[in-house]
């Protein structure tokens, strides 16, 4: 857990990011900030299941979908309050198939307790001292014992957006301090290009070391710096904020970054035209095996046939006995067409597999094995936002296409995913959002298809009603080896829920004539 | 606010029984008052019960009397000298509601305040001159230290006496002092005009800081402006110091007269009092020498082992402005075989504005020599009719420590600007009202609009909505009406 300095310091990279709140948006701008500022969120999605099956899934998958997917139907109630209902929060999940209710979930917290409930629990709730994390633990069996840093860079990325403009502003500062420390290894170049016209390179490379030491002084002013932790502790949980603010722990993350086998040197490099244009940008990032990465390396580049992205993930080897662990890699071009609104992307991404797998003995004559390559398209179409100023309300098409082809495994046929959503909304930021939309996953080979046909809009922020914890589970008392326990469990009991629903399903509803 | 500062004046009666007596009247209560100043630490459990407030209907009052009744304050309290730390939890039905700490010492004074859920454990810290919770609460009301005024009413005769005693006249004169004694001989120190202007002059430095201390003591929430005041005081008559003395030759009682200048006026100051083990006497007059503006005081108390009887007044006069207050003060104690029990009363009646109000309090406690458990009775009535009536159950006994929360941020008032300063104020004082809108939640619907209606009256009244708004987000839904559609539009 502690190899996520790197991390940390991405996130800082991303907080110093957050755009301030303007005063434009669009109307899927619009949904998105009035769930991060509070408003409620309800979505139903139907779907429905048609033709054969999926050459991707396996038989065992095909037979869930065909039995649960026709006729079911979803229904999502979210909410996570803001200013003086700040600290509550409510997640409810219904499924119903024809009508009929399959089951339902539901999270509630307050600023208390956090509570899970599901009719596949019949009478009992599980009950947790709020952001404890056992109840997570409990769905997912993850050790709930340190939150991750994922989780961190999720919740302040989706803060209310004044919070984001206060913190934004906050690390104008920071920004500044790294622009200047960067300057210490830049080198600039002059070159010219085949058409002998002027380009600059300019190259910053730090070592290990200093990427390290640097990381280490952030910290420092982090932790010193009160106000930065007073803001970042208003929108962390209580976990969060245990784990990571506390000064405390400033010498546990240096030792952790001592530890850190950072090799190699980070690497930026960005060509520049004689007009200012990024021709080039790479970025070579050593990780040190954070998250299982070695190194990340990110190439863009402007060409006459159009731009060019590469990015590719080098994997820290599981076999110690390996030099060179998985790669996976994704490469692709396009942008934005000529003369319309519309973005489209073609590339491949490629997963290579570590050589010997996880076996403890490597055939040394094995060698790098064959990648499995995929060759996709996206085209992004959102539409101009129409406004009527008479009606006082705007509308919004969104629609986008992914095809995905396989190309070395011929048993499995190409998938194209296809959605469209409408989006349309009074012109008062306070007015809430409506969408109705459809998405679709067809195999083009079998033709299976999933339609999944969406509805909602966001809502004025409802009453959450307290967490009562008498007579329920209180999972927070619970030793390590008793939470498994009953994580185990729950997880049985929801697989058990799912499968006699799948039974009940398939049963004939009529007796069969004598 | 107003009530507030009117149990503060109930309240500085008690302070003022308990701190003028000099011999062991509430044994006690006075070895637990001694282990406080002692630095021992004290844990204190209250609860409360509203029996009668103005402006809630039936209904409401029910609720509330419903959840105070699962609702707890406990203290923990530490003197250690010029350090005196204190930390509050409330928590009702097993949930802690708020946690509230102060530290304060003579360079620094720290809040820390957490609020689960709403405001993570967050120390605010300020300067003893500017304390946090004045910055984030707005005025606070601040009870008297009667001990504090009584040293540096000490010191101040100390540092006054080296700049009289050229003019010391003993005066075999004897003057009987109520509850005090009499005093059998006189040291009497007569100044004209010029002598005094000369002594304020002279003694004035070493004088004012004594005064600021004593006003800081006795009125803790206008000590800044009467400190100014006192720095234009000018002498415009005569200054005549009187020192009462028992048959021992020892101090029983003061005597000053004299005609000052404060704040563009000519006062007749006339200060007479004594104090012994008996009891305690104090007169103080400052009126005008024109017009009917003034200022008086007066106590009188007899005090014996297990009882203080007595009564006060207090008037002042400024402009069209009056205000008259009374009391009695009646405690005693009874040993019994579990400790010394404390009852009584302390009554006020304070008249302003043309309308009259009569407060009481009733202590019922048991004191053993490091306990205190028992009940404070409060009420207030206009005219035969009980406005409100509040009973708290205190129970107090020793502990280990202070036990301070640790936080988790800090937030330095004296560093931010006027407007940082308001925001984080601001993020404080709406804390705790996602506990308030839980409460009204849990309520029955119609009880929920009329307890909404008794408590934002207040606020209507402000042109304010009856509970703060749930938050002033940009984009916060608070319309749902879905613009029109066609069918043509929907894919």
């Amino acid at each position: 857990m502690k190899r996520l300095i790197a991390l940390l310091l991405l996130a800082a990279t991303l907080l110093a990011a957050l755009p301030a709140l303007g005063a434009d948006y669009t109307l899927d701008e619009k949904l998105f900030k009035q769930v991060k500022d509070g408003s409620g969120l309800r979505i139903t999605i139907k779907t429905q299941k048609s033709g054969g099956d999926f050459s991707l899934l396996s038989p065992e998958d095909n037979a869930l979908l065909r039995t649960l997917l026709p006729g079911a139907e979803l229904s999502i109630r979210y909410l996570r309050g803001v200013g003086v209902l700040k600290g509550q929060e409510e997640m409810e999940l219904v499924l119903t198939k024809n009508g009929q209710a399959i089951g339902e979930m539901r999270l509630l917290k307050d600023n208390q307790f956090e509570q899970l409930t599901s009719a596949f629990f019949g009478a009992v709730r599980y009950v947790d001292r709020r952001d404890g994390g056992a109840l997570m633990a409990l769905l997912s069996g993850e050790d709930p014992t340190w939150p991750p840093v994922e989780g961190v860079l999720l919740k302040l990325n989706t803060a209310e957006s004044t919070w984001q403009g206060e913190v934004a502003r906050k690390l104008d500062a920071y920004s500044l301090k790294l622009t200047l420390w960067l300057q210490a290894f830049t080198q600039s170049q002059n070159q010219y290009d085949a058409q002998n016209n002027p380009q600059t390179r300019i190259i910053i490379i730090v070592p290990a070391s200093q990427l390290k030491a640097q990381i280490k002084q952030l910290l420092v002013d982090a932790y010193n710096d009160t106000e930065l932790l007073a803001l970042l502790a208003r929108e962390m949980d209580a976990r969060q904020a245990a784990a990571y603010l506390q000064p405390s722990m400033r010498d546990s993350f240096f030792q952790s970054l001592d530890r850190l086998p950072l090799t190699g040197d980070m690497v930026s490099e960005r060509l520049l035209n004689a007009q200012g244009q990024v021709v080039e940008n790479k970025l070579i990032l050593p990780l040190g095996g954070a998250r299982g990465l070695n190194r990340v390396l990110y190439t863009h580049s402007l060409r006459p046939e159009g731009e060019q992205t590469v990015i590719t993930l080098e994997y820290a080897p599981r076999n110690a006995k390996n030099q060179k662990g998985a790669v996976t890699s994704l490469v692709f071009s396009g942008g934005p067409v000529a003369n319309s609104h519309e973005v489209t992307y073609a590339g491949t991404i490629s997963l290579q597999p570590e050589a010997g797998g996880d076996a403890f003995t490597v055939d040394a004559t094995e060698g790098d094995l064959p990648a499995r390559v995929y060759r996709f398209s996206l085209r992004y179409a959102p539409a101009p936002e129409a406004v009527d100023q008479a009606a006082g309300s705007s509308t919004r098409d969104i629609g986008f296409t992914l095809q995905v082809t396989p190309q070395s495994d011929t048993d499995v046929k190409a998938q194209l995913v296809t959605g469209s959503v409408n989006l349309r909304s009074r012109l008062n930021s306070r007015s809430a959002t409506y969408f109705t939309g459809f998405v679709t996953w067809q195999d083009e080979g079998t033709q299976a298809q999933v339609r999944a046909d969406i509805t909602g809009n966001t809502a004025a922020p409802w009453t959450i009603p307290a967490v009562d914890a008498n007579g329920a589970v209180r999972v927070d008392g619970l030793s390590a080896q008793q939470l498994a326990t009953l994580s185990q469990q729950v997880q049985t009991i929801l697989l058990n829920a799912l499968t006699s629903t799948m039974l009940r399903q398939m049963m004939p509803t009529e007796s069969p004539a004598p | 606010m107003r009530i507030r500062r009117r149990l503060v004046l109930l309240a500085l009666c008690a302070l003022l029984v308990f701190g003028a007596a000099r011999a062991a009247v509430f044994p006690a209560l006075e070895t637990l008052q001694a282990g406080y100043e002692g630095g021992q630490a004290y844990h204190l459990c209250l609860s409360a019960r509203v029996d009668a407030w103005p402006d809630l209907a039936e209904q409401s009052l029910a609720a509330l009397q419903s959840w105070l009744e699962g609702q707890r304050l406990e203290v923990d309290l530490r003197r250690d000298g010029d350090h005196r730390q204190a930390a509050a939890q409330w928590a009702g039905d097993g949930q802690v509601v708020f946690t509230l700490a102060t530290d304060q010492d003579p360079q620094e004074a720290g809040l820390i305040l957490e609020v689960p859920g709403s405001l993570p454990a967050t120390r605010y810290l300020g300067s003893p001159a500017q304390p946090p919770w004045q910055a984030l609460f707005g005025s606070v009301p601040q009870l008297m230290d009667p001990a504090a005024a009584g040293q540096a009413f000490t010191d101040l005769c100390r540092a006054a006496l080296p700049h009289l005693l050229p003019m010391e006249k003993p005066v075999k004169t004897a003057i009987s002092i109520r509850n005090a004694g009499r005093g059998a001989s006189q040291l009497v120190y007569a100044l004209n005009k010029e002598q005094a202007q000369a002594f304020w002059q002279a003694a004035g430095p070493d004088l004012l800081p004594v005064m600021d201390r004593l006003l800081l003591a006795l009125a803790p929430s206008r000590a800044a402006a009467l400190s100014g005041s006192l720095r234009a005081l000018e002498i415009r008559g005569a200054l005549n110091v009187k020192r009462f003395l028992d048959k021992q030759g020892e101090d029983l009682g003061l005597q000053v007269t004299a005609t000052l200048g404060l704040d563009g006026a000519t006062r007749k100051l006339t200060l007479f009092g004594g104090r012994s083990d008996s009891g305690v006497y104090l007169s103080f007059k400052l009126p005008a020498t024109r017009g009917s503006d003034t200022v008086e005081a007066q106590l009188s108390l007899a005090t014996k082992p297990g009882s203080a009887q007595g009564d006060w007044k207090f008037r002042t006069v400024s402009g069209k402005e009056r205000l008259d207050a009374s009391g009695k003060i009646a405690l005693t104690s009874v040993a019994q075989a579990e400790g010394e029990r404390l009852g009584g009363s302390l009554s006020a009646k304070i008249r302003q504005a043309g309308v009259t109000t009569d407060y009481e309090i009733v202590p019922d406690l048991l004191l053993t020599q490091d306990r205190l458990t028992g009940s404070l009775r409060l009420k207030e009535l206009a005219g035969k009719a009980v406005r409100r009536e509040v009973s708290l159950a205190l129970e107090m006994s020793p502990a280990d420590s202070v036990a301070m929360p640790m936080p988790l941020a800090e937030v330095d008032l004296l560093s931010l600007d006027d407007e940082a300063r308001g925001q984080a104020a601001g993020r404080v004082n709406t804390a705790l009202v996602p506990a308030l809108r839980s409460w009204l939640a849990a309520l029955p619907g119609d009880l929920r609009r009329l307890v909404l209606h008794d408590l934002g009256r207040d606020r209507r009244a402000r042109g304010e909505g009856a509970v703060p708004p749930v938050n002033t987000e940009v984009f916060t839904v608070t319309e749902e009406m879905s613009p029109s559609t066609s069918e043509e539009d929907i894919p």
